[in-house]
């Protein structure tokens, strides 16, 4: 018996390392996060709509009286800008990155504004473009600096009663999420049908029978 | 062979305490990131940059997608204000009081996190649709057949699960905070019968 002392507190030892490298690597290895659910009813860049209060749910635990809308953004390429209409107070977006972090949240009662346009830029390439962008509608954007290339947009909506569904999801729908194509055109290559905005892309509304 | 057997104990006792105390502690939280007021408990952390290893972990293996803590919290209680487990063969009374935060709203769950069908399409509660009482509180009746009031239909033979999600908590600004300063003004979920 007294041989097998070493080998327990050898276990012990082992048992906590097991332990700290199983609650840090669980976030990388996970294949049911949100961003990997999320990914498989969804393309980047782009606002999809959930359906509300469906028997199934692409993610666990949503709340069935708030109209999703999300973005997984891609800013590998480009700048993302982010517009949507603020229904009311209630009404908010959160930016978080690939394993959820979240690092912008905004309420319609602090926009004090009826439509938001967050440009998402990430930290390496703030000095050099964020200057040389410019919406159609002018200066006023909100800047979102983003820790790394990828993440997600989650607009949430809050429904006031079955009766409201249906304008907070129409509300909803008017929601953009693409990326920055556009530079400053340079005058002397500047012809006919250069620096034309892009046509308008429409949020996807998803089918109730997701998987 | 004497040594053989030590090893397979070592390797056996590694496995089932790391991955054990691992999963349980993913899974249930302890006190440092999770808040209990009640019945209710809240991983106070989740959705932060700066959350700790055992929240990010938590959230990437339920899958759910939090927002900051100073932003909105969710609470889940899956027993009732005297500690027996939720369940739809039980008739409860949710009785709440008007919470200090923008936007709040109580939701009943199944055992796997999704929606109990019911004719009514009935899922959920909010701030925006409770009438407040003469004495102040705001009840609800979770309950499987229809009652006057606020009626949250819970269905047959499932083990309950209720969220309470609070947007902008108004009270305090950081999570931890929040959820201590909210403990006594936290819904209290009363058992009626079973």
């Amino acid at each position: 018996m007294r041989a097998l002392w070493p080998w327990l507190v050898a276990a012990l030892f082992c048992a906590g390392v097991i332990h700290i490298l199983t609650v840090f690597g669980v976030p990388y290895i996970a294949t049911r996060d949100a961003w990997a659910r999320l990914s498989t009813i969804s393309s980047e860049n782009r606002i999809h709509l959930l359906p509300v209060a469906a028997s199934e749910t692409p993610l666990p635990f949503m709340a069935p009286d708030i109209a999703y809308a999300f973005c997984r953004y891609d800013l590998t390429k480009n700048n993302v800008l982010v517009k949507t209409a603020l229904g009311d107070a209630t009404w908010s977006i959160a930016v978080s990155g690939r394993h959820g972090e979240n690092f912008y949240f905004i309420t319609g009662a602090e926009a004090k504004r009826r439509e938001l346009r967050l440009l998402l830029v990430p930290r390496s390439r703030l000095a050099e473009e964020v200057s040389t962008e410019r919406s159609e509608e002018g200066d006023e954007q909100i800047i979102v600096i983003t820790p790394g290339m990828i993440g997600l947009v989650v607009l949430r909506a809050p429904i006031r009663g079955p009766s409201f569904a249906a304008d907070t999801i129409a509300s909803l729908q008017g929601a953009e999420c693409n990326p920055v194509t556009e530079t400053l055109p340079d005058p002397a290559t500047l012809s006919e049908g250069v620096g034309l905005p892009q046509q308008k892309r429409r949020p996807t509304l998803l089918r109730r029978d997701l998987r | 062979m004497k040594n053989f057997f030590s090893f397979l104990i070592f390797a056996g006792v590694s496995l089932v305490l790391g991955l054990g105390s691992a999963n349980y502690l993913i899974n249930d939280g302890f006190a440092l990131v999770v808040s209990q007021a009640g019945p209710w408990k809240t991983w106070v952390n989740a959705g932060g940059l700066a959350a700790d290893p055992y929240t990010r972990a938590h959230i990437a293996r339920s899958g759910q997608l939090p927002i900051t803590s100073g932003s909105g919290l969710t609470f889940f209680a899956t027993a009732d204000s005297e500690g027996g487990g939720l369940s739809s063969d039980c008739e409860y009374e949710i009785i709440a009081r008007p919470l200090a935060a923008l936007w709040w709203t109580i939701a009943v769950y199944d055992e796997n996190g999704k929606l109990i069908p019911n004719k009514a399409a009935r899922y959920a509660f909010s701030s925006q649709n409770l009438t407040i009482l003469p004495d102040g509180t705001q009840r609800i009746a979770l309950a499987s057949q229809a009652r006057p009031g606020y009626w949250l239909p819970s269905g047959k033979g499932h083990d309950l699960t209720l969220a309470l999600r609070v947007i902008r908590p108004l009270a305090v600004d950081q999570g931890q905070d929040a959820a201590a300063a909210n403990a006594n003004a936290m819904p209290i979920i009363r058992r009626v019968s079973c």
